[in-house]
């Protein structure tokens, strides 16, 4: 059976070729996996791969394998927003407060040149230009409060 | 006769791990705590790890963790006859803690003189002279004017380091190569240095090319007393701040050891010191090495040296203040084996350290031996931008600095803080770095070594255990895993906060 999954926001297919409660085998990228279930806590996972034991942390979409984390789920149906946000979109990573503005609209930047200094935990941070163009457009003003999230700059 | 001074109910002017950590000891010792918490803070853990505690509202830190007179008054109201001030927030302020005393309670820490004296990057710098300690070329002027601070950093000599004179915490700090760069550096600092203390004034310091980060604790009592309890080092940083601290340092031999804790304990001694301290020295790659500041209050960092030590500062910091004798004499005190300490942050490392928030789904636990979780938070707690990002200290004690390194590493595979972006990958890519095993740990560390910082490619089998786990956890499950995952999505639902 084919399935999709979204593995650190990637989408890969994979091919199950047998499923139980205790025993999974499947393909992933060419290569065939037969791992068991040996037991589980509220958190943990305990699998079998061959003859290696490995403790696997599974919460909500979160797996970690020795210590490397994973964010595996379900394909989303539709994309979502974040998604369709490109790099002429500066958005602002966090709530905070537009402390500076470097740039006025209609200057042309480059990629990675200072667009804004933002405030957020007590600490500066700046807000560089994601590709080279020409700013579109300015959302806020210097002593503005913004949430997360939220587009700043339009670049063109 | 000093019976009736015993400490007997500790009011704690702090949050977070810090606030739990000083619950621990003296509920040890017998005596009863009081914690504070805020709006925000209902459910931490910090609130219900005390015998009592009080809600300070909501607001501004100045109306909450700021405000010293609400404090006192509730510290007066509850009964108790001392405050603990943790570190940060009014830990050094010294009207606080004249205020303290003169509503009749002790104040856990050194007497506002102390404070007052060490706390000014000026005065300190002055005293430390007198006594006979180097300290770095510099400006501490009150001309701030950018004409004449441009003169005296060509004086000083390029590069030079523009701080703010109330800072801390790297705030108000920048590093500026020449002069072209100086104009826009000072801009930054004085408004970054105003927004944090209310003060833009602004010193210039000589800025050293490979420095490493070495402070001595010190613990002094009332009766003449003077201690060190060695060095820890704490070169790593990003944004200024420590994200890494050992004792030993790698770097420090006997012999520069001793010499740098007979400074300290010339310092201790020659300002009359009450308390647990902390002398911050920058060594250079010559040996030489030059005061910092001093912080008069308890560090972030003193687990590590209380993991080589053996011994419980928070307890040192209450026999002190009731005015017991400090219990040992310096020559009982040995460094055994070595500590490391990492500050795990909710932030992103991979994106210029940009502070993170968002709900913790599980933070995890440790089942590595000689490993230690100082942490303020709880499974479901938010993380918000209100206050300081650090989630836990997470701190493993070796016999050697390879196997500390060894077991923090492993340590750093069980406490995860799922559902947040944390700096955890990156702190066990610092500890897995050959250059931090050699110990190349100057304070730039971070720069230097950036591209064999950056995240790593994860191993097929990794992914594919992972994958496994998950096709495990999504089929139609019985049994416990369902149970918990309804409760996951229920608490999600509850906060009302989704995860971004």
């Amino acid at each position: 059976m084919k399935k999709t999954i979204e593995l650190n926001n990637e989408l890969i297919d994979i091919d199950i070729i047998e499923q139980n409660p205790k025993f999974v085998l499947f393909n992933l990228e060419g290569r065939e996996y037969t791992v068991s279930l040996e037991s589980s806590d509220d958190y943990r996972l305990n699998l079998a791969f061959n003859q290696y034991n490995k403790t696997v942390v599974a919460v909500d979409s979160h797996f970690v394998v020795d210590g490397v984390e994973f964010s595996i789920k379900a394909p989303r149906r539709s994309r979502s927003k974040s998604k369709a946000t490109g790099l002429h979109q500066m958005t602002s990573p966090m709530p905070g407060k537009i402390l500076k503005i470097f740039v006025k609209e209609g200057s042309e930047v480059i990629l990675g040149s200072p667009i804004l200094v933002m405030e957020a935990m007590k600490m500066e941070h700046t807000i560089k230009a994601g590709m080279s163009g020409k700013i579109e457009k300015i959302y806020f003003k210097e002593g503005d409060q913004v949430a997360g999230g939220v587009e700043l700059v339009k670049l063109c | 006769m000093q019976k009736n001074n015993k400490i007997k109910k500790i009011l704690i002017a702090n949050r977070g791990e810090i606030a739990i950590r000083v619950s621990q000891t003296a509920k040890e010792m017998g005596i009863k705590t009081v914690s504070l918490y805020t709006e925000e803070e209902l459910n931490l853990p910090h609130k219900s790890y005390s015998d009592e505690s009080y809600n300070l509202g909501s607001g501004p830190l100045k109306d909450t963790y700021l405000n010293q007179d609400k404090i006192i008054d509730i510290a007066k109201k509850c009964g108790a006859d001392a405050i603990h001030p943790g570190y940060g927030f009014l830990s050094e302020k010294s009207s606080f803690a004249k205020k303290v005393k003169e509503a009749g309670l002790i104040f856990i820490g050194p007497s506002p003189e102390s404070i007052d004296l060490m706390g000014d990057k000026k005065t300190s710098k002055i005293k430390i002279q007198e006594l006979g300690v180097p300290s770095i070329p510099g400006y501490h002027g009150d001309n701030q004017e950018m004409s004449h601070l441009i003169k005296e950093a060509h004086k000083i000599g390029f590069p030079v380091l523009i701080k703010a004179s109330a800072g801390g915490g790297g705030k108000g700090m920048r590093i500026v190569f020449n002069e072209n760069e100086f104009q826009a550096a000072l801009e930054g600092a004085k408004r970054e240095a105003l927004n944090a203390f209310s003060d833009d004034t602004v010193l210039l310091e000589k800025y050293i090319t490979s420095p490493r980060h070495i402070e001595i604790q010190v613990m002094s009592d009332q009766h003449g007393n003077h201690t060190h309890l060695f060095e820890r080092e704490c070169s790593i940083q990003r944004r200024y701040q420590k994200i890494l601290e050992e004792s030993p340092s790698p770097a420090v031999s006997p012999e520069l050891r001793s010499r740098m804790t007979e400074a300290a304990l010339k310092i201790t001694k020659g300002i009359n010191y009450e308390g647990a301290g902390t002398i911050e020295l920058i060594l250079d790659t010559d040996g030489s090495f030059y005061f910092l500041e001093m912080n008069t209050r308890l560090q972030v960092e003193h687990p590590v040296t209380e993991m080589v030590t053996g011994l419980d500062l928070v307890k040192l910091q209450i026999m002190v203040a009731q005015g017991d004798k400090l219990p040992y004499i310096q020559s009982d005190i040995k460094q055994r084996g070595h500590a490391i300490e990492v500050r795990l942050y909710a932030e992103d490392p991979d994106n210029d350290f940009l502070p993170s928030i968002g709900t913790i789904k599980k933070i995890g636990k440790s089942s590595v031996r000689d490993t230690r979780l100082d942490c303020g938070y709880v499974d479901g707690n938010v993380v918000t931008i209100s206050f300081d990002p650090m989630l836990a200290k997470l701190i493993s004690w070796g016999e050697s600095r390879d196997s500390a390194t060894k077991k923090l590493n492993l340590a750093l595979n069980e406490i995860l803080f799922l559902g947040l972006k944390t700096n955890r990958d990156y702190l066990k890519r610092i500890l897995t770095l050959p250059e931090f095993k050699e110990g190349l740990t100057f304070t730039h560390f971070v720069k230097t070594y950036e591209a064999g910082l950056k995240p790593k490619e994860p191993n097929q089998e990794h992914l594919a255990l992972a994958v496994a786990a998950y096709l495990f956890n999504s089929q139609e499950m019985t049994g416990p895993k369902q149970i918990f995952n309804k409760t996951t999505t229920a608490w999600e639902n509850l906060s009302g906060f989704r995860n971004i």
